[in-house]
């Protein structure tokens, strides 16, 4: 057990991971945050999940692995969208983790480029872990980003697809098919 | 040549708004300074700093020194940072009962922000006539006697709140500054 | 007395105050607003009656700060538990902190949070951890125990 002035030293820089973690594991997490400081991404997430993994008792192992894969993800999603703040990093990292692609993150992005994305992500993250498949997910909430829907919209999609009886009763959108396709007689049934 | 302070208030005074403009335009952040550490709030830091311009120009007329035009304003900003701690009780509960009893605040992320929310968090366990006293004294660095005609609290009492201020705050904020 | 010894003895006080005397970050609109207000009330002596309260309110909501805490009301029905707290990323997963306040069974509390995906849970009597049964559940949870995600919007 390292004594009290050891343990400032280690671990000089987050009070609160001092206060809580033992002085191994704040050090390690310390690490993660100043990689994750020096490439300009958010820290507080990574702190956050370190002092939730501490409240629900998980050892440190499990600790240093969720932070680092949550580290993990905020950077491909950072290289998804371009530029982005914390909270949109947050919730795409959500994204990424429910099962998302990062082309979808990207996609989004250029849908939307002068909106935030927090809610559409978020609202991506819930459906997926709701239990959609991720491609038939990410349609819906593209689609609702095409129209230009606001975040109640996206949230009252989110509240229907999540309360429905069984996701996989929900047909996805008919795919737009442009003007000058087949005459009706030939078009083929819809599934 | 810059306008004095006096000079604004005339012209504020004569209906000329651009001149109030300057005016807050000087002393804004001070004042918005002030309001976050006694408020631990941004938002109720902006309300608190908006009441108070507006009613600033309202009653402008009754500037006894626009020489001292920051000073008055503080008051009435110091007044409205009063009304509303005493409005804010976490513990009591009103009829509607969906009164925001907490402010849970995602903290930025620049560097020297959770040194700053070290601070924040201390200053929050001073019971708020201790924090108004220390911050007019050391933040806002007025001199005891002007702190007493706009607190309408004697000199004593004064010099006894900044003390134990200064006191608790040392006693909380040493172990972190020297971790820091 | 100590507030009368120069405060620059004191290292740990130096820092403090060279942190609490530097301008708020970013400034608010607190000023803007004011002004708006008072050229509007101008206007609206001479000029436009019933429109000045639309001016007034488009003038507020193009002045709202897009970031600007919403009130969130937090809820779980446990009419047999003593004690409910709220926990979350907005907290520091802080299992006590955050109390609920019960009426006849049904335990509230209001935060007020930025727009932004937020992952809690209920602590029940100091040591059940228990998710939102009316909330989303969240794909992320590292730990193995039950967490709820709330999403805010502006």
């Amino acid at each position: 057990m390292l004594g009290t002035a050891t343990a400032r030293l280690l671990a000089a820089q987050e009070p609160r991971l001092l206060a809580r973690l033992p002085a191994g594991l704040a050090t390690a997490t310390q690490r993660l945050i100043d990689s994750a400081a020096s490439e300009g991404l958010p820290v507080e997430p990574l702190i956050q999940k370190a002092l939730e993994g501490e409240s629900k008792g998980a050892d440190s192992a499990r600790i240093v692995r969720a932070v680092q894969a949550l580290l993990e993800r905020l950077r491909v999603a950072r290289r998804s969208l371009g530029g982005a703040t914390e909270p949109e990093l947050v919730a795409a990292a959500a994204a990424l983790r429910a099962g998302a692609s990062p082309a979808t993150l990207g996609a989004l992005r250029a849908l939307r480029p002068n909106q935030t994305l927090v809610v559409p992500l978020s609202v991506l993250a819930d459906i997926i872990a709701a239990g959609m498949p991720p491609e038939r997910a990410w349609n819906s909430v593209r689609e609702m980003a095409s129209t230009g829907a606001g975040d109640a919209a996206f949230l009252a999609l989110r509240d229907r697809l999540t309360n429905a009886p069984s996701t996989s009763e929900l047909l996805p959108p008919p795919a737009r098919r442009p003007p000058s396709d087949a005459p009706p007689a030939s078009r083929p049934d819809r599934p | 040549m810059t306008a004095t302070d006096a000079e604004l208030v005339a012209r504020a005074r004569g209906g000329d708004l651009a001149g109030y403009a300057e005016l807050v335009a000087r002393h804004r952040s001070s004042l918005e300074r002030y309001a976050y550490h006694l408020l631990g709030s941004r938002e109720d830091a902006e309300d608190a700093l908006q009441e108070t311009l507006l009613r600033g120009y309202r009653a402008l007329g009754r500037c006894e020194q626009p020489d001292r035009v920051r000073a008055w304003l503080l008051q009435i900003l110091i007044n409205r940072c009063r009304t509303r701690l005493s409005r804010h009780d976490p513990f009591i509960r009103d009829a509607a009962g969906d009164l925001a009893v907490e402010h849970a605040v995602v903290p930025d992320q620049s560097d020297g922000a959770a040194w700053r929310e070290e601070i924040q968090r201390a200053l929050a366990t001073l019971p708020p006539e201790q924090r108004e006293a220390f911050l007019l004294k050391h933040v806002e660095e007025l001199t005891y006697e002007e702190i007493a005609a706009l607190t309408e609290v004697s000199v004593p009492a004064l010099k006894m709140r900044v003390s134990r201020a200064c006191e608790r705050l040392r006693q909380l904020l040493e172990d972190v500054y020297h971790a820091g | 007395m100590l507030d009368e010894a120069p405060l620059g003895s004191d290292p740990t006080l130096t820092a403090v105050l060279r942190e609490l005397r530097r301008p708020v970050k970013p400034p608010s609109q607190a000023a803007e607003r004011a002004m708006n207000i008072l050229m509007l009330e101008r206007r609206r002596r001479y000029w436009w009656p019933l429109a000045a309260a639309a001016a007034l309110t488009a003038v507020w909501l193009a002045f709202r700060r897009p970031d600007a805490t919403r009130p969130v009301r937090f809820a779980l029905r446990a009419p047999a538990s003593a004690q409910v707290t709220l926990t979350g990323d907005f907290n520091d997963w802080n299992a006590h902190q955050l109390p609920l306040h019960s009426r006849a069974g049904e335990w509230t509390v209001t935060l007020r949070l930025r727009p932004g995906r937020y992952r809690y849970a209920f602590v029940v009597d100091g040591a059940r951890w228990v998710a939102d049964p009316r909330g989303a559940t969240a794909p992320d949870d590292d730990f193995g125990t039950p967490t709820s995600v709330i999403t805010v919007g502006r």
